[in-house]
């Protein structure tokens, strides 16, 4: 045993064991002086301590982890959440509102849910979606689904991560079986049953970012269901598709004013051995039971502004100065173009909203588009809630919310467009008109910020150019070198050569 | 009464209560602004509901007082909480000295040093370059996690098996502290993965769900130890001046200011860890730059955290401030980053003028009264906080992470792995394999 050496002055009033009996230094709770090196004999209470302490852990975290597995996750209503349940895992049950979608940064997708007290905004990671893609799991409007996610609550959004796929529950709504020639705009968001004989299998043409279209005909009529690559790619035998009996599960859209139905998985396409039987006409109970639901007012959202001492005031355009910098205002104005980040970039969305002559430009980021109910169309009054920045000098609303962009009104439906006129027939009189032109697409140009085609009927040709602020990219993304459209547009002269500016909007349409 | 006087009242009384409340060894200002919260989410929507220009300036005020003020039971006491690295051995140096007051001053100082960066530098250059800065790194962050836990892992040095014939003993002997510390951080991992997944805190209060963990983790080990093995305080002097000067701040400013902003600025990363990777990165090795670094680090930690919460164009949440005030206001704009910043700057000058009387007022204290009734006394306030807003549940919890925080302090590890409770899930959940994880422990 080491001999206690005398304790350095100042030290002398400790216990012997809490100097060091080397070096005399205070060393506290450890057992080899930190100085010299020695150890230092504790009594026993540290000693037991330290495999108490070791013990207590173990079993503690077993036993923690024991209760954490067997406890059954609470089911909340979404009307009774509080602010302090941030960072909760609840247990949700109740209907899709939206088709999941998603992100554009392919990073996972998310979908609204409604459990009938409130509604909320559900995101799942990439992996997760991969996991449902292969189990069919993907979420779709009306379906009836119960899952565990954690809970995101903040002043003004209410959002939830999905836990796992494995609590992940989901009972498909009910699909009515439908003839071809019975799908009308009445069943616009619902998903239904097809079945039928396909008469044509066309592929996308080659470089475009068009979808497979599939045509099918029963006996009231034909349809054309479309689905993407990846939904090719996972049917088991494509190549029998053209001549067979199909039946298919499909979710009914409008696409530039035409009604559009969508295969979302390759699991809800079954090959027939035979002719498939007609479905009644009439409506079944299950039908009139989705007719039902279709006509159910949506539940009030909660209302989470809390802790806003007023609502932040609303001004025109024409009232946003650079003065008001720093300032937090309600913006209300026509919605006169959307420019989405280009892809691979990090830029925001910009909007430019329009009251009178006055204009304002309003940005935000991808991860607040999101969170956006209704996304800003050309044409359509939205009010945004911001905060007002310069950017070159000029002022522009910073939007920090999804939740602070509403639509006050829709966008109205185009006026209809002028009677086709030959690319011949158009001169410089007609500058600042709008005319309709019908002809076939040459390759296309990039201008920057926007595309160029030139356009061919058989009395000549001129140049169709898409504002990418304008035209939606679903429309540019449907056409393709050699296609035949019909655009309106407003006739413009640039280099001493006319052209056809594209309306905004679903201006341009393929016609074969 | 005019909004100027509203806040300027709030930001003084939030101070002054938090600076008080700092000298409560054990108690962290997160769980009174956690009662806090629930007191002003009750009043909501009534007649008496609270204005964000009272409890925005009160919580700012809050967090500037403790971060200063909770130098003095760090020092004096021997509590230090989740941030404090260097700060203990060096302080009680000092406290064992004689020259506990002076320890604390210069802490304090190293905090107004903070303050003054904080508000005069970094303040008008974040609105500028953090979100451009965060729009970089956001996709990156999993691996920077990866790094410091793997930095933080590895630079624990053997403490021991130095002496004695070579084998089997002098090997464990050597490995003893890195084997306490690997397991503490896989133990800490594990409570979080349970925590973070399927939290036993009820939904209600589950805002408050890690609390009790790092109660556990941190305060209740301390508060233990000294009622065990209590050291007696010999007789303390206080000092007109303090053995610093100019050049002494500006490398504490320098080293502090890189810790805390790492932390502050980085998911997770606590002031603790902050300050080991600036320690690293700076190699100061004076002792006062040590004590003054950490009083900055403490500061920028805390604070700046919480301030880029309102920083406009980047509102970004860290620290469990921000997260609270989260759940009450989403700030908007220029007005709310100019009362934060002013709330900070008058808060730091009051919290710094309170922190002689304080830490004379405490020295006193602890000479009247026994070390280990002090510790006794603040293991009851601890433990009614923790049964308070998470109840028997969040006690429970308490006591198994209780367990996992005495292995560092009674092994001799480092106190920082204890941070595995959220280090560890957090870069398994951001880097994509989390749910893998939670699936093997039949969490999900």
């Amino acid at each position: 045993m080491t001999e206690n050496k005398q304790a350095l002055p100042g030290h002398e009033t400790q216990s012997s064991e809490m100097n060091c009996p080397s070096c005399g230094r205070f060393v506290g709770a450890v057992s080899k002086c930190p100085y010299c090196g020695a150890k230092v004999e504790k009594r026993m209470s540290l000693v037991a301590t330290r495999w108490a302490a070791v013990l207590l852990a173990t079993i503690g975290l077993f036993l923690l982890w024991l209760m954490a597995v067997k406890r059954d996750v609470p089911v909340v209503r979404l009307s009774d959440v509080q602010p302090t349940m941030n960072f909760a895992q609840i247990r949700v049950e109740g209907t899709v509102k939206t088709d999941a979608r998603p992100f554009r940064t392919g990073t996972g997708m998310s979908f609204n849910f409604t459990d009938g007290t409130g509604s909320i905004i559900v995101f799942v990671s990439k992996k997760q979606m991969d996991a449902m893609t292969e189990q069919n799991l993907i979420p779709k409007a009306g379906d009836q689904v119960s899952f565990i996610g954690g809970l995101n609550v903040s002043d003004d959004q209410l959002s939830m991560r999905l836990l796992s796929v494995k609590d992940f529950r989901l009972t498909r709504a009910v699909a009515e079986s439908v003839r071809l020639g019975d799908i009308t705009e009445a069943l616009k968001g619902t998903s239904v049953t097809l079945a039928g004989k396909v008469t044509r299998l066309e592929p996308p043409p080659e470089g475009s970012n068009r979808p497979y279209a599939l045509h099918i005909r029963d006996d009231s009529g034909e349809q054309v269901v479309n689905f993407w690559q990846s939904e090719y790619e996972q049917i088991e035998n494509p190549d029998a598709l053209p001549g067979a009996f199909v039946r298919l599960r499909v979710s009914v859209a409008t696409y530039q004013k035409q009604l559009q139905l969508k295969l979302g998985s390759a699991r809800d396409l079954e090959i027939l051995d035979g002719p498939p039987a007609a479905p009644a006409p009439v409506l079944s109970p299950a039908q009139k039971a989705a007719e039902t639901y279709r006509k159910t007012t949506p539940p009030v959202s909660r209302d989470f502004s809390r802790g806003r001492a007023s609502d932040a005031p609303a001004l025109a355009p024409a009232d946003i100065t650079a003065d008001r910098k720093g300032h937090t205002v309600r913006v209300r104005g026509r919605v006169t173009s959307v420019t989405p980040p280009k892809a691979g970039t990090k830029q925001p969305f910009a909007v430019m909203l329009r009251d009178g002559d006055a204009s304002l430009r309003v940005t935000y980021w991808s991860s607040t588009d999101e969170f956006i109910a209704d996304k800003p169309v050309p044409g359509a009054v939205f009010e945004m809630e911001g905060v007002v920045d310069v950017y070159r000098d000029r002022p522009q609303l910073m939007v920090e919310s999804g939740y602070k962009v509403r639509q006050i009104e829709a966008a109205p439906a185009p006026a209809e467009a002028p009677a086709p006129v030959a690319v011949s027939a158009i001169t410089a009189a007609d500058k600042g008109q709008i005319r309709t032109v019908e002809g076939t697409l040459g390759a296309p140009r990039d201008l920057g910020k926007g595309t160029a085609y030139t356009l061919t009927d058989e009395s000549g040709s001129l140049d169709l150019v898409l504002w990418h602020s304008t035209v939606p990219a679903e429309v540019r993304d449907a056409l393709a070198e050699g296609q035949t459209v019909a655009a309106t547009g407003v006739i413009g002269e640039y280099e001493n050569q006319l052209q056809l500016k594209a309306n905004p909007g679903e201006s341009v349409r393929p016609l074969r | 009464m005019s909004a100027f006087w509203i806040v300027l009242l709030s930001v003084c009384a939030g101070t002054v209560l938090s600076s008080v409340l700092a000298c409560l060894p054990g108690l962290h200002v997160y769980n009174v602004m956690g009662a806090m919260v629930l007191g002003i989410l009750a009043l909501e929507g009534g007649t008496h509901a609270i204005p964000p220009d009272v409890y925005l300036p009160a919580m700012t005020g809050m967090i500037v007082g403790w971060s200063m003020l909770n130098t003095i039971p760090a020092v004096l006491l021997g509590t230090p909480d989740e941030s404090a690295m260097f700060t203990v051995l060096p302080g009680q140096k000092y406290l064992m000295a004689g020259r506990g007051f002076e320890g604390t001053m210069i802490t304090a100082v190293g905090g107004l040093a903070g303050a003054f960066f904080l508000v005069c530098v970094m303040a008008p250059l974040a609105p500028r370059y953090l979100p451009v800065s965060q729009q970089v790194l956001k996709g990156h962050m999993h691996w920077v996690l990866w790094v410091i836990i793997t930095f933080m892992l590895m630079s624990e040095w053997p403490k021991g098996g130095n002496r004695g014939p070579a084998g089997w003993a002098k090997f464990f002997d050597a490995w003893k502290t890195l084997i306490a510390g690997l397991i503490t951080f896989l133990l800490a991992g594990l409570l979080g993965f349970i925590l973070l997944t399927r939290s036993p805190v009820g939904h209600e209060v589950a805002f408050q769900n890690i609390m009790p963990a790092f109660v556990g983790l941190f305060a209740i080990p301390w508060c233990l130890l000294n009622m065990i093995s209590a050291a007696n305080v010999p007789p303390q002097r206080t000092a007109k001046s303090l053995a610093i000067n100019g050049d002494v701040i500006l490398r504490s400013v320098w080293s502090g200011g890189l810790g805390g902003g790492i932390a502050a600025y980085f998911p997770i990363v606590t002031g603790g860890v902050g300050g080991m990777l600036a320690g690293h990165a700076t190699a100061q090795r004076d002792e006062r730059i040590f004590i003054m670094g950490q009083g900055v680090s403490k500061f920028i930690y805390y604070v700046g955290a919480f301030m880029l919460l309102f920083v406009p164009g980047l509102n970004l949440t860290r620290g469990g401030g921000a997260w609270m005030i989260k759940t009450l206001y989403t700030p908007l704009g220029w007005a709310d980053y100019y009362l934060v910043l002013g709330s900070i700057a008058v808060a730091s000058g009051i919290a710094f003028l309170m922190m002689e009387p304080l830490t004379k007022l405490t020295l006193k204290f602890i000479d009247r009264f026994n070390y280990r009734h002090v510790s006794t006394v603040a293991l009851a306030i601890i433990i009614f906080m923790v049964v308070a807003v998470t109840g028997w549940i969040g006690l429970f919890i308490a006591v198994v992470a209780t367990g996992i925080g005495l292995l560092p302090v009674l092994f001799g590890s480092r106190r920082l792995n204890c941070l595995g409770i959220l280090l560890l899930p957090i870069a398994c959940n951001m880097s994509g394999f989390g749910e893998t994880i939670t699936g093997w422990l039949r969490l999900t």
